[in-house]
């Protein structure tokens, strides 16, 4: 079933070389297992004291990584209070967590493996200009990383860009408080009680 | 409101979930399907109404109306493969395949369409097939219009889809109204989040349940690995078990034995399958010529809100840029609008922080017009190439060329064209280089300029199709007229894998009218 196949050992070596000469046409994950040569073990730990919930795929890094990234990307849709920050960044996070979870495994891999070369502090240096802590990392470093990967001419950070935007831009604006507000209708009262799927049972 | 699936449930339909089999348990049938979905699921109907007992496997997990809360996240990451991130092999092109009992019919957007004249004449000339001419198909198609109740929408068209009657009126562009396969619609506007009123006429609320009346089995959670054979005659099927939430392997084993079996896993999924399963490929035909109909798409800001998120998701199209160049000539594209619910939203555009927090508060404004190019009727247009990973997935390299960057290109520009002549206020293609345009004219030379390629333009796919295609040729195709593969005698695939180009129109329709007629010849013969 496993079946080791040339062709990706090719193409793997072809992306070192196609990396040098400055244009890769690869997806992430397979370079970056060859860049990074580790991945570490998901972590499932109480999303905070008085939640029950667990992540499934995040660990305490990856939440400490995405918690700053969910700022840049929501721009000024981010509530100003700090109390509400911290609410908006603790109900995101398990909205992640689950869109991750179920990417399949192929994808899952992918993530991880990109997740893991960004918590390398000198992989992550190097790739994103940013050294500190992610809980330290300013804003505007974050958002100058994020354009500088958009505007690359490695497809890897074209990739690494899209899929941090899409992830987390659908997780943050299909929260029925984010989009309520803009005008989107959901779930109405009208709905919630004609349809049995929203009783209470 | 009765929920007709938990209905049969209660009434003791043979249902079964992979995690809660015993490993290496073995199901038999006369006929195992791989596949709920168009294709799997309407030859489970007329397999079971000609008495064959019929296993249907699905990979995904069943989930029907009371799982249908209109909640974005929880839709796209439950009911679609890879959880929405499917993507080409380079990450040009996402791909929106269902994952799921009932399959791509259990979300798609209800657009109803007979494969075009142009397609099935093209596949008789050019590929040679038998049974496909327009008459022959039409009582095909007749039978499942009235089994899955198609017809013209009568409701106004939401505001979305207004915008491209409008403005291809205004232009002096066609613009007409489509068919869906509804019965008693709410006109809500979540049907890609699966039907919460059960009003679509997917596969899960007619075929499935019609077969499983019929004594037919379904099992979810089942991913099939691969066949086994003996000389020429698949003997056994090999499941994994997934777990409750259809998402990760269980560890357990679940075979299958029957008499025939059925690939119907979608145009990567059936390819893949056979990949896996080492079949005889003598002519290295297997898993080539697969299409995408691939999508561009416009946002524009209109002066008034359009909700796009309310009503019937499609309800008008455009075919005035889809054959005018000839069937064999220069790209040719279906226009139709998408609808613009917001995590969607912000996931296509290419913004992220003000900008597209900017987009996000035009939201009622917002209108996305989409164009699906027509594939694979060309000779510069082969299509693309499913492959295994490692890790034994499936993958698709799709090479996007010269012909199909014309074809895009011209669509960014008609699109545009279109909305500002409906009225918008701005304009922005989906690609990376480009931004809000307030005019026709300041449009139309930015978008010239607009580089056509990969990771740049924002490009996906709801239809994929070819793979494992139909022909009387063996050295070019991998199945007959029929469905029956070349090399296997008890294989048969009756899915859009099987198209030998794409349709140039939403498939649906095109993979249940083919499928009644091979299901029928397939009933025939085994009893």
């Amino acid at each position: 079933m496993m079946r080791s196949s040339p062709v990706s050992k090719s193409s793997r070596r072809s992306f070192l070389k196609a990396g040098l000469m400055g244009s890769a046409a690869l997806s992430f994950g397979s370079a970056l297992s060859v860049i990074s040569g580790c991945s570490s073990k998901p972590v499932s730990y109480p999303l905070n004291a008085s939640d029950k919930a667990v992540y499934r795929f995040l660990n305490k890094e990856d939440v400490s990584m995405v918690a700053a990234l969910i700022p840049v990307i929501a721009g000024d849709s981010f509530p100003a209070a700090p109390e509400q920050q911290r609410s908006a960044i603790d109900q995101t996070l398990p909205r992640i967590d689950l869109f991750l979870y179920r990417l399949g495994d192929f994808n899952r891999k992918e993530i991880r493996q990109l997740f893991d070369l960004l918590h390398m502090r000198v992989a992550r240096g190097l790739t994103t200009g940013v050294w500190q802590d992610w809980s330290e990392a300013p804003a505007e470093d974050i958002a100058a990383f994020m354009q500088s990967w958009k505007h690359s001419s490695l497809a890897l950070f074209n990739n690494a860009h899209n899929a941090f935007t899409d992830i987390i831009g659908f997780a943050w604006y299909s929260n029925p408080d984010v989009s309520g507000p803009l005008g989107y209708s959901g779930v109405t009262d009208t709905l919630r009680a004609a349809l049995p799927q929203f009783q209470q049972t | 409101m009765k929920d007709i699936f938990a209905q049969g449930l209660e009434k003791g339909w043979k249902v079964l979930a992979a995690h809660e089999q015993p490993d290496s348990t073995t199901l038999e049938a006369d006929v195992a399907i791989v596949g709920s979905g168009a294709g799997g699921a309407t030859a489970a109907e007329f397999l079971s109404k000609a008495g064959l007992r019929v296993l249907l496997i699905e990979e995904g997990k069943l989930r029907y109306q009371k799982h249908f809360k209109m909640d974005e996240l929880d839709a796209f990451s439950s009911l679609y493969q890879e959880g929405t991130a499917r993507k080409t092999s380079d990450g040009a092109i996402a791909i929106y395949q269902g994952r799921t009992v009932g399959g791509s019919t259990t979300v798609n957007w209800t657009s109803t369409f007979r494969t075009p004249e142009q397609t099935l004449a093209h596949w008789t000339e050019t590929h040679g097939l038998n049974g496909f001419s327009k008459e022959q198909m039409a009582p095909w198609f007749e039978e499942r219009e009235r089994a899955l109740n198609m017809q013209k929408w009568l409701v106004p068209p939401n505001g979305n889809n207004s915008v491209l009657k409008k403005g291809c009126e205004a232009l002096g562009y066609s613009a007409e109204v489509m068919v869906r396969n509804v019965n008693g619609c709410w006109d809500l506007g979540y049907c890609g989040f699966g039907c919460p009123t059960n009003a679509k006429q997917s596969m899960l609320v007619t075929s499935i349940p019609s077969a499983l009346d019929r004594q037919a089995v379904l099992l979810s959670g089942a991913r099939v690995e691969r066949f086994h054979f003996k000389a020429d005659q698949i003997q056994t099927l090999e499941c994994s078990a997934l777990d409750a939430d259809a998402n990760l392997l269980t560890g357990s084993k679940i075979h299958v034995r029957a008499r025939h079996f059925v690939l119907a896993a979608g145009a990567i999924g059936s390819p893949a399958v056979l990949l896996r399963s080492e079949a005889p490929d003598p002519y290295d035909t297997l898993g080539k010529r697969t299409f995408l109909h691939p999508v561009n798409s416009t946002t524009a800001t209109m002066t008034e809100p359009v909700k796009g998120y309310e009503g019937a998701p499609q309800s008008v199209y455009s075919d005035e840029f889809l054959w005018r160049d000839g069937v064999a000539g220069a790209a040719g594209f279906k226009l139709e609008v998408a609808p613009v619910h917001p995590g969607s939203l912000a996931a296509q555009e290419a913004s992220y922080g003000n900008r597209l927090a900017q987009r996000m508060r035009e939201l009622p404004y917002t209108n996305s017009m989409i164009a699906l190019q027509r594939d694979g009727f060309h000779e510069e247009s082969p299509g693309g190439q499913v492959k295994l990973r490692d890790d034994g997935s499936p993958v698709l390299d799709y090479e996007l060329n010269d012909y199909v960057w014309e074809g895009l290109r011209k669509a960014y520009l008609t699109m545009t064209e279109i909305q500002f002549a409906a009225g918008a206020r701005t304009v922005s293609p989906v690609h990376h280089d480009a931004r809000d345009y307030s005019s026709w004219a300041e449009a139309r030379s930015e978008i010239a300029k607009l580089p056509m390629a990969e990771l740049r333009a924002g490009l996906f796919s709801a239809h994929v199709m070819g793979g494992c295609v139909m022909g009387e040729d063996p050295r070019r195709s991998v199945v007959n007229s029929l469905g029956e593969h070349h090399q296997l005698p008890n294989l048969s695939i009756l899915d859009g894998s099987t198209f030998p180009t794409s349709i140039g129109a939403n498939p649906q329709l095109s993979i249940y009218g083919m499928v009644a007629m091979q299901a029928s010849a397939l009933a025939k013969k085994l009893t």
